[in-house]
């Protein structure tokens, strides 16, 4: 299989190279030029454990790279084919960069589990980003990926909702909101000026799980957070971060940052999305060359510290089913947050049981790096959740916890494919239920029941 | 004297052509703008300590013999380069017998370590599957490195030849992908302070207002 996308108009090998040359920092090259093709990285990678064959090693997808570049190499182009340059084939350049485009758009989830089992440390998922970045800027871009950025752009959100729709929504959740709590003076606030936290969405929350956002809503609300939406910009996805263009994932970020500052917040708080908070709080600041005036935060940082501080009280007898939690590699592995959900779910459930291996080392879900916008891979997605559903299925839990909308998503998908026979659900929904609300504050089911129901 | 010189050029072309081809890339070097939520110094020293133990890492637990069998060769290499730089000097001559025959026993089954790993190239479908030409040819250089430097710490009157072998193993060098002796200290340096700035490593740390 080759990507399709659009022509890649005047990309050649050379300036495929020269490109990528140009993005390449210290620690890139070093990644370029650390490895050793030693291959003990196979079975980091959740595409080699769901079939292990050698192009599924990780080393494979970065010598893909490699291998395109050392045609144009200086130091070794005298002998191309003994230093490992990319034979042709018979085939047009045009050809051989549709090939790697089908390996780096196709086969890695950029989730850097094998970074961390590299014993040099190659960063096998930047070497594949930065690829697709130049790839992408020449039109060959699976069109799923490209219509996803593109619409953000476009629209303000990656799904086109528009914005009477987005105030519908909310609307509609603030009722919801005020019924369950028994306040009718609670709100969803909206462009607030000065508030102190702006809370961002990711755009299926809106379109397809409105429970989630009511479910943040009802602890912000016990919380007594000062908070609000933007009209402007509240989608706080960034596919830029998986289609590695960089001046567009740029773009995007200075829109949340921009409005952040208009609307003098002190904090950004990014919903439960994995690469929406990896984009916005540790890429973010770099793609735009500053940092922020204000502080980012993933609101499972807040929620946590609501209840260390004791602001939100929980009661986990609301949660009694056994369950366990998926890191969502943007949060654990890209971003460190990996005691936080552990804190509150040790108060949110009954029951917690952990996957192995779990935290820094979890398994990707085969949910990242864009897949599930781009459907020509979906099989292959499907099988490389493989090594995912194992660990589920030997978790023996009934519900399957994660902090990332795209993971749902995935998680969702493999509960069918692999009959795992769980609940899938956002850490946000199980906090909201097990909630222990003042006395004006009835609890009513929010989050995870509600969905169920 | 002529050899000596040769090796002292070679060696200087060596760190040379590396810092020329590293130097492109340190141009595009910038600070991470974005807020720390670990330490940078803490993941740096983590990576060039705990977090080179095999057991840290499943690659270590799952590979355990072609870790040992790489970290000997490895071992082997740094000694050779040791002994490289005694012949360059008197002293080398100065060492026991019994102490230069050890030592070179030590190498030779450093060497053996670095053909098994050959050996495994070939039978590995992984490895055939990843490797291109110059993967077998630098295991060769490089066994041959350690192989001639026992030879010459057993047999003096081989100095010579280990010497001019070492000149032409730092003139290939920076062509080779034995380049990463180098930039193994630059790979290790920038995941830890990457992954240390992200409060990753060495390990998380809850509630970041903290
Ligand atoms: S990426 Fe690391 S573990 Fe994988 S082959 Fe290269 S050096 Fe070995
Ligand atoms: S970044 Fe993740 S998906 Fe990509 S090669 Fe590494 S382990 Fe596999």
């Amino acid at each position: 299989m080759s990507v399709q996308g659009l022509s890649p108009h005047g990309l050649n090998l050379k300036q495929f190279s020269q490109e990528f040359r140009a993005k390449t920092g210290p620690a890139l090259l070093s990644s370029l030029d650390a490895c050793v093709r030693c291959g003990v990285c196979a079975e980091s990678c959740h595409y080699y454990q769901a079939d292990p064959r050698p192009e599924h090693v990780p080393a494979y997808r970065a010598e893909a790279v490699r291998r395109i570049l050392r045609t144009q190499d200086p130091w070794t182009r005298w002998f191309p084919g003994w230093f490992g340059a990319e034979p042709r084939r018979g085939r047009s350049d045009e050809e051989m960069l549709r090939a790697l485009g089908d390996v780096i758009f196709g086969t890695c989830t950029q989730c850097r589990r094998c970074t961390l089992s590299c014993p040099m440390g190659v960063d096998t998922g930047t070497i594949v980003r930065t690829a697709r970045g130049v790839l992408a800027r020449h039109g060959l871009i699976p069109e799923g990926l490209k219509a996803t950025v593109d619409a953000h752009l476009k629209t303000g959100n990656n799904m086109a909702v528009s914005r009477e729709d987005f105030l519908d929504t909310l609307q509609w959740m603030e009722e919801q909101l005020q019924s369950d709590t028994g306040d009718p003076q609670a709100r969803i606030p909206v462009n607030k000026q000065g508030a102190r936290v702006l809370y961002t969405l990711n755009p299926r929350e809106v379109k397809y799980f409105p429970l989630t956002i009511l479910a943040a809503a009802k602890i912000l609300y016990a919380a007594q957070e000062d908070w609000t939406f933007s009209t402007e910009a509240w989608d706080g996805t960034n596919y830029g971060l998986f289609s590695g263009e960089d001046d567009k994932a740029a773009e995007i970020a200075r829109r949340l940052e921009a409005e952040a500052v208009r609307l003098g917040v002190q904090e950004v708080v990014m919903t439960e999305c994995g690469h929406g908070y990896r984009s916005f709080r540790w890429e973010g600041p770099n793609w735009l060359g500053h940092p922020y005036p204000f502080r980012v935060r993933s609101f499972v940082e807040l929620m946590a510290e609501y209840l260390d501080s004791g602001r939100i009280k929980l009661n986990p007898a609301a949660n009694s089913l056994p369950v366990t939690y998926h890191d969502p590699c943007n949060l654990a592995r890209n971003g460190g947050i990996i005691e936080e959900p552990r804190f509150l779910l040790s108060r949110a459930v009954r029951e917690f049981r952990e996957m192995t291996p779990n935290g820094k080392d979890n398994y990707c879900c085969g949910g990242g790096g864009g897949m599930l916008a781009m459907t020509e891979y979906s099989q292959r997605r499907l099988q490389a959740g493989q090594a995912k559903a194992r660990q589920i299925a030997a978790s023996g839990a009934r519900v399957v916890v994660t902090s990332c909308h795209n993971c749902v998503d995935q998680l969702n998908e493999l509960n069918r494919h692999y009959q795992l026979k769980v609940k899938v659900h956002n850490l946000c929904e199980i906090v909201a239920d097990a909630l222990v609300l003042a006395k004006a504050q009835r609890p009513a089911a929010s989050g995870a029941a509600a969905q169920d129901a | 004297m002529v050899l000596p010189i040769l090796v002292a050029a070679a060696f200087l072309f060596s760190l040379t052509a590396l810092a020329v081809r590293l130097r492109p890339a340190l141009a595009l070097r910038k600070p991470d703008f974005s807020r720390p939520r670990g330490s940078a110094a803490a993941g740096v020293a983590y990576a060039y300590s705990i977090g080179m133990l095999p057991w840290t890492k499943q690659s270590g637990r799952e590979h355990a013999l072609a870790y040992v069998r790489g970290a000997l060769f490895h071992v082997g290499i740094f000694l050779s380069f040791a002994v490289l730089a005694l012949t360059l000097t008197p002293w080398l001559a100065g060492f026991p017998a019994g102490q230069r025959t050890g030592v070179a026993l030590f190498l030779a089954v450093t060497c053996l370590a670095g053909l098994l790993g050959l050996w495994d190239r070939f039978r590995q479908r992984n490895l055939r599957a990843l490797s291109v030409p110059e993967d077998y040819t630098a295991i060769v250089v490089v066994a041959a490195f350690v192989g001639l430097a026992a030879a010459a710490v057993r047999w003096p009157g081989l100095t010579g030849l280990f010497q001019a072998w070492s000149a032409w193993l730092l003139l290939y060098l920076p062509f080779s992908k034995l380049r990463h002796v180098w930039f193994f200290f630059f790979m290790r340096y920038f995941y830890g302070s990457h992954f240390g700035h992200r409060g990753v490593l060495p390990h998380p740390r809850m509630l970041e207002a903290r």
